[in-house]
């Protein structure tokens, strides 16, 4: 079941630095909704992934953190101590550091996690397999993971999480290696586990985001500078130009505002929704 | 009947101490019968074909070394009969059968080990330590280790890749190959221990050694437990027979 | 200058053919962009550019040299290539030290000014000194740029550079590529990133399952429509919005 996440007032400093990596955040999740982080590099994102999976309290237990985070009906003040696998999954931005590296195949490795969590017996291996499906990689599943591809390795990674059907699922960067179709699929994927899980990505431009996020937030050096929705990211696009794709992106917009005016938004929303 | 981990342990066990106190012939004997074991019984079964393949591997580097350890040791130690003649070089008994009895202890000794790991899936070994007090880090350490050496040719090999695409004549000799690998072995192991702090971040993660959720090697009694301490008795005499042995003489 | 492909098949030792039949070329000052789906064989074809891996079949050549019968160390004078991965290709410990490893090992006489303006045009300058593992994961792929290009070489070859980049680094190697092609070096790239490259290529190819199932201009591919959903791939968002908005 899906888990609202709720941050208020939340901010983190990690030891020995000067400056918080997160300063003031609060944002609201409801379950079941996807939440896109946008920002360039050093933003925060990951930090903020990590203080609501657990890990971040447990290798930085000296870091200063304040405020409140909440994951469905449990407060945490200010955040988890413990990882809270498999409730709150979270993937690393490095697809070659989730792969274990200790298994044979593509779907022992995927198998590995649920040995971990003492779910695994045969009728599961449908369930891997059909998550392979959808990830488009169901004729992997016997390849040796360490001799896959950039964009392979991408979704064996995610699929060593998706498997554990988390209430709460956080991807750090989960795009990078993806072709477009790769990106479709993954789009068809979240839709497809709303009621499961509630989603929070991270990214650095906003395309994805316009695709399939419910709530979007900008980070810029550790503060939350917008948080809404696609179409209010849109109208204000002008003010954060570093989370736009390119430039082609840049001169679509102008143009459509040019042509459409206050109805420009709405369009550029509706064409995407037909791709 | 398959053997769990404990009575695969005490086999080990076992056969250590026969390596220690026992002569060649009957190690000889153990070390055909521990390859047998691998096809007969289920639970020394390697557990991959990769497995397989270092047993196979195993055995023909130490029919090598039986040979080499045997000849050096029946030409550098005179004594007994001389057993032939080559080049006018002789190969002495006592000298070829003390280099019998070391070689067939040496792989005796590595053979029970090879054995036990190739047919042990490692979690399960690290679960069982666990299941005996062993700190569950320490496990994860052992993990990422075995990962990082399993990688470690493949990786040399990608830096060697991407040093000669820049130019840099890395297999051009031996001279150039040690060179470039002093040079690539500092950043190496940097990005290999920040890549293993990774890694061993999304295994736990990934509910590995996590709180409790990892089901902790189950106590039963099992039909194997009584092999278990048989062969662990067995060694015990062998101890003590050898003792005896050595005090009487 | 200019590289030719003919007929180029390739397959590891006893494995099925990775890579069928492919016959390419392009001039320097040109650029080539590489695309298909993740594991077509992209990758293995860099490797056969700088002759890591030889043909099984068919010849590449690079200006006058042949692939087949030059080593490695000696191709890398007239191509750089890059790979995915930061850390195969990062060993020295300043970020100036890495960026100078081709240009020192290839004997450049101006190595010196190459370094400089590599580091500049990757906007690198500022962390020159920085040690390159305490640099984001980001800018580690830059520096990786940036010591291709200080080799000097006629061609470059990039394998996914844009992989794990946020917009500020993108647009730095839009602004490089664009510098770049204007002094007439010849790019081939391999990348999804449709969006940020289908303006600086002239040309497109495009592998599926090995073999090349279309070569041509940007605008062909374009017009084309059904090329690159064959080849399980689709036209950049804004090119698709752009489309249904019915806009020039």
């Amino acid at each position: 079941m899906a888990h609202r996440v709720i941050l208020e007032s939340f901010s983190y400093q990690y030891p020995g630095q000067v400056t918080p990596a997160l300063a003031d955040i609060s944002l609201a999740v409801p379950k079941g909704q996807c939440c896109a982080l946008l920002g360039p590099t050093s933003a925060g994102k990951t930090t903020l992934l990590q203080s609501i999976s657990g890990i971040l309290h447990k290798h930085h237990a000296s870091g200063f953190a304040s405020g409140k985070i909440v994951i469905g009906d449990e407060s945490y003040a200010p955040l988890p101590e413990e990882i809270q696998f498999p409730k709150i999954a979270y993937a690393l931005q490095d697809p070659y550091v989730q792969i274990s590296g200790v298994r044979e195949t593509v779907l022992d490795e995927i198998r590995f996690t649920l040995e971990n969590l003492g779910r695994w017996d045969s009728s599961t291996d449908d369930s891997i397999l059909s998550l392979l499906r959808h990830l488009g990689i169901d004729h992997l599943a016997e390849r040796k993971p360490t001799t896959l591809s950039g964009g392979e390795t991408q979704r064996v990674a995610l699929a060593t999480i998706l498997i554990a059907e988390p209430d709460v699922l956080l991807l750090d960067e989960p795009l990078t290696a993806l072709d477009y179709v790769a990106q479709d699929r993954l789009s068809d994927l979240f839709k497809g586990i709303k009621e499961r899980s509630t989603i929070l990505f991270t990214d650095t431009h906003m395309e994805f985001a316009l695709a399939v996020a419910d709530v979007i937030v900008v980070l810029e050096k550790g503060r939350m500078v917008f948080s809404g929705d696609r179409k209010g990211l849109l109208d204000h696009i002008d003010s954060f130009e570093s989370i736009l794709p390119s430039h082609q992106w840049k001169e679509l917009i102008r143009t459509v505002k040019v042509s459409q005016g206050p109805e420009a938004t709405e369009a550029i929303l509706k064409a995407m929704e037909t791709i | 009947m398959r053997l769990d981990l404990k009575s695969k342990l005490a086999s080990v066990f076992f056969l250590w101490v026969c390596a220690f106190t026992l002569d060649w012939p009957v190690n000889a004997t153990l070390i055909l019968l521990a390859i047998l074991l691998r096809y007969v019984v289920p639970g020394f079964r390697p557990t991959s074909q990769r497995a397989a393949r270092s047993i196979v591997a195993f055995m023909s580097y130490s029919t090598l070394i039986v040979l080499i350890v045997v000849s050096l040791n029946a030409v550098l130690l005179p004594g007994g009969d001389v057993l032939l003649i080559v080049g006018g070089i002789g190969f002495h008994e006592s000298g070829a059968l003390f280099g019998l009895r070391t070689a067939c202890r040496l792989v005796l000794l590595s053979l029970s080990v090879l054995l036990f790991f190739a047919s042990t899936p490692i979690r399960e070994f690290i679960r069982f330590l666990q299941g005996t007090g062993f700190p569950p880090q320490l496990g994860l350490v052992l993990l990422l280790t075995l990962h990082f050496l399993e990688q470690l040719p493949d990786r040399i090999n990608q830096i060697f890749a991407a040093q000669e695409a820049r130019g840099s004549p890395v297999r051009a000799n031996v001279v150039s190959r040690a060179r470039a690998f002093v040079s690539i072995l500092f950043p190496l192991v940097l990005s290999s221990i920040s890549e293993s702090i990774d890694r061993g971040q999304a295994l736990e993660l990934r509910g590995f050694l996590g709180q409790g959720q990892m089901p902790v090697f189950e106590n039963r009694r099992s039909d194997t437990s009584l092999l278990t301490m048989s062969l662990i008795l067995l060694s015990i005499a062998l101890i003590i027979l050898r003792i005896l042995n050595w005090l009487i003489a | 200058m200019r590289i030719e492909s003919k007929n180029v098949s390739f397959s590891y030792p006893g494995g099925p053919d990775v890579l069928r039949d492919l016959s390419f070329a392009i001039e320097s000052g040109e650029f080539l962009l590489l695309v298909g789906q993740n594991g077509a064989g992209k990758s293995t074809l860099l490797k056969l550019l700088n002759g890591l891996l030889k043909p099984t079949h068919g010849s590449i050549s690079i200006g006058e040299l042949d692939t087949r019968h030059h080593a490695t160390p000696l191709l890398a004078g007239h191509i750089s290539v890059t790979f995915q991965n930061p850390a195969d290709q990062i060993f020295a410990s300043t970020v100036r030290e890495e960026v100078a490893f081709s240009p020192t090992n290839l004997r450049r006489a101006n190595a010196r000014e190459l370094t400089e303006k590599a580091l500049a045009l990757c906007n690198l300058q500022s962390v020159a000194s920085h040690h390159p593992y305490d640099l984001p994961q980001a800018q580690r792929k830059l520096v990786t740029v940036a010591g291709a290009l200080a080799a000097g070489t006629t061609f470059l070859a990039f394998d996914e550079p844009t992989a794990g980049l946020s917009q500020i680094e993108r647009s730095v190697l839009d602004q490089m590529v664009t510098h770049l092609l204007n002094e007439g070096r010849g790019f081939i790239v391999v990348s999804h990133d449709l969006e940020l490259f289908f303006r600086h290529a002239t040309r497109v190819a495009v592998l599926s399952r090995g073999g090349l199932t279309f070569t041509g201009k940007t605008r062909e591919l374009i017009e084309s429509g059904t090329v690159l959903e064959e080849a399980g791939l689709r036209l950049p968002t804004s090119f698709q919005i752009k489309r249904r908005l019915k806009l020039p």
